[in-house]
Parts: C-alpha cells; sequence; structure tokens
C-alpha cells in the first residue's frame, strides 16, 4: 500500500499538504482509484511525506493487533437467552432443535 | 427472512420464531456496537441484554422487509443513552479539525522524542485498549468501529446514524487522541527514546 521510498522528487508545500490531508482516507482505503494514484506517487517519492505515512500505517496496524482476538459470544448468548426466556421467549423450536 | 414476516402475524408461537430466527442470529453485531457505545465490557453486555428484551417486547414494531440491524442499532444505541446519562462529553470539541497538518503531527511529536518506531518496538497493546477506553465516547464509538471491527466509514455511519463527514472528522480526531496518549505513555513507563527498548 505503501510503496518504498525510491525516486525523490521535491514537491510544493501545497503539494505535501494536501498528500497528508487524505493521509487516513487512503489508509482506510476510502479514495477514488485517481486519488489513491495520486496519494501513492507522491508518498513513493518524498522524503517528506513518507514517514509520515509509514507511521500512521504502523499505528493502525498496532491498534488492530491490540484487538486481534475475536471475541466470544457465547456467554452473552446463553445471558441474554436466559432474560428472553424469563421474558416469555418460546424455547420450544430450541428444545426440538437440540 | 425479515421479507416474508407479517405484520398481521400474532401467534405467540410464530412471533417468537419470527423473532430468534431474525433478530437473535445478530446478536454479535449488537454486542459489537455497544462495546464501541459503552466503556466497560459488562455495562456493554448488559446493554445487549436490554436491547434484546426491548426488541422482544416491541417485535411486533418491527417492519418487515426493512433492515433489522438497523432496528436493533437504534434501539441499543438508545439503552446506552439511557445506560449511562453521559453529560458533557466530547461533542463540543467535535468540529472538524482544519489543521491540515493534523495527521502527520504525532508523528513529528514522536520523531522529536526519539519514538518514531515505538509501534515497532514497543508492545503498547494494553496501553491501546486503555487509551481506547479513556476516549471521550463519541470519539470511541467510531474508533472501535472503524479501527477495531474494520467498518467502512459508510457502514460506520450507518451503525451510528450519523453523517459519514462526522465519522470521519470524528475517527481523526480519537486517532490523534490516541496517538498523543500512546507517546505519553511510552514516555511515562520510561522506555529508553532510542531503540524504543525498555530500560
Amino acid at each position: 500500500m505503501i510503496r518504498r521510498l525510491t525516486e525523490r522528487r521535491v514537491f510544493t508545500v501545497a503539494e505535501c499538504r494536501g498528500t497528508v490531508q487524505r493521509m487516513w482516507p487512503y489508509l482506510d482505503g476510502a479514495l477514488s482509484e485517481r486519488d489513491k494514484d495520486l496519494v501513492a506517487d507522491h508518498v513513493a517519492a518524498c522524503s517528506l511525506c513518507h514517514p509520515h505515512f509509514v507511521f500512521a500505517r504502523s499505528f493502525l496496524h498496532a491498534v488492530r493487533l491490540a484487538h486481534g482476538v475475536a471475541p466470544d459470544y457465547s456467554t452473552l448468548q446463553a445471558k441474554v437467552h436466559s432474560a428472553l426466556v424469563a421474558e416469555g421467549l418460546d424455547t420450544a423450536h430450541d428444545e426440538r432443535q437440540g | 427472512m425479515p421479507a416474508m414476516l407479517s405484520e398481521t402475524t400474532t401467534s405467540p408461537d410464530v412471533r417468537d420464531a419470527e423473532f430468534r430466527d431474525t433478530a437473535l442470529p445478530l446478536l454479535p453485531a449488537v454486542a459489537r456496537l455497544a462495546r464501541a457505545l459503552v466503556r466497560q465490557q459488562a455495562d456493554a453486555d448488559d446493554v445487549v441484554q436490554e436491547t434484546f428484551l426491548r426488541a422482544y417486547r416491541y417485535w411486533h414494531t418491527f417492519r418487515p422487509g426493512t433492515d433489522c440491524l438497523r432496528w436493533l442499532s437504534t434501539i441499543c444505541r438508545n439503552v446506552a443513552r439511557d445506560h449511562h446519562r453521559r453529560g458533557a462529553d466530547a461533542e463540543d470539541s467535535l468540529d472538524e479539525d482544519r489543521d491540515a497538518w493534523s495527521p502527520a503531527r504525532p508523528h513529528a511529536a514522536a520523531r522529536d522524542a526519539g519514538f518514531e518506531h515505538m509501534y515497532e518496538n514497543l508492545d503498547l497493546g494494553p496501553a491501546i485498549t486503555e487509551a481506547i477506553a479513556l476516549l471521550p465516547p463519541a470519539f470511541r464509538e467510531v474508533v472501535v468501529l472503524s479501527d477495531v471491527e474494520g467498518l467502512s466509514y459508510d457502514e460506520v455511519a450507518l451503525n451510528l446514524d450519523i453523517p459519514v463527514g462526522t465519522v470521519r472528522s470524528r475517527l481523526y480526531r480519537a486517532r490523534r487522541l490516541l496517538q498523543e496518549s500512546l507517546l505519553e505513555y511510552a514516555r511515562d513507563a520510561g522506555f529508553a527514546a532510542a531503540g524504543g527498548r525498555p530500560r
């Protein structure tokens, strides 16, 4: 998603600012194909913007890793089911299925 | 199959079967929303339970053919609102961040402090969980749904019943707050800046 910094070019402040503004939508996959390509090309060639993007990507990765384990809802499902039965939910269907 | 439900259905057996088949399978999705809306896990579980109890009581008001998850999400948001009156939270500071360089500032701060590689070199998992839990509710819910659950901007907007533009502005502000908090944690925890290793 973020290419290596290869061909280094000098950009205007306005170009860098516009790219940084689109950093999160880019990393979230929320840009149009055209904008995505523009940002990717800029970042691959800009020694100022490239580290901003790498840092932001590392941050998002760390957040996802911190919550990587899929939650187990079985206890909650049993709790909700019991409450619904107490409320009057018919369980005959479950018993027939079981 | 919601599309086949009939509002004229009155038999309790049929009604219960419809509820079991349509609403109950959506419990994990509702639980994820509750987790985003309420800080403590136990409170989130209570919100889920109350959501399904209310849904069961008012199942006759569910309109067949409409989106059941959206209907449950509305109930869940109302329950969460009732669960804890938040008082003044982050809403006052939710204006869109108009600083064009804002997304780059956390990196600049980390680089200046010698923590440019903190996310690669430090185990920040517990700190991230804690930092998310401490976010103002309006920020926490978008971060959990987007960055933890992986929902798109449109999906988050649908879940929370807010405009996509609001999702974006809250999410970007929330990420900035999280990054600031994590940098502070890294400093306070005594990690050596060079290499990001514990002293």
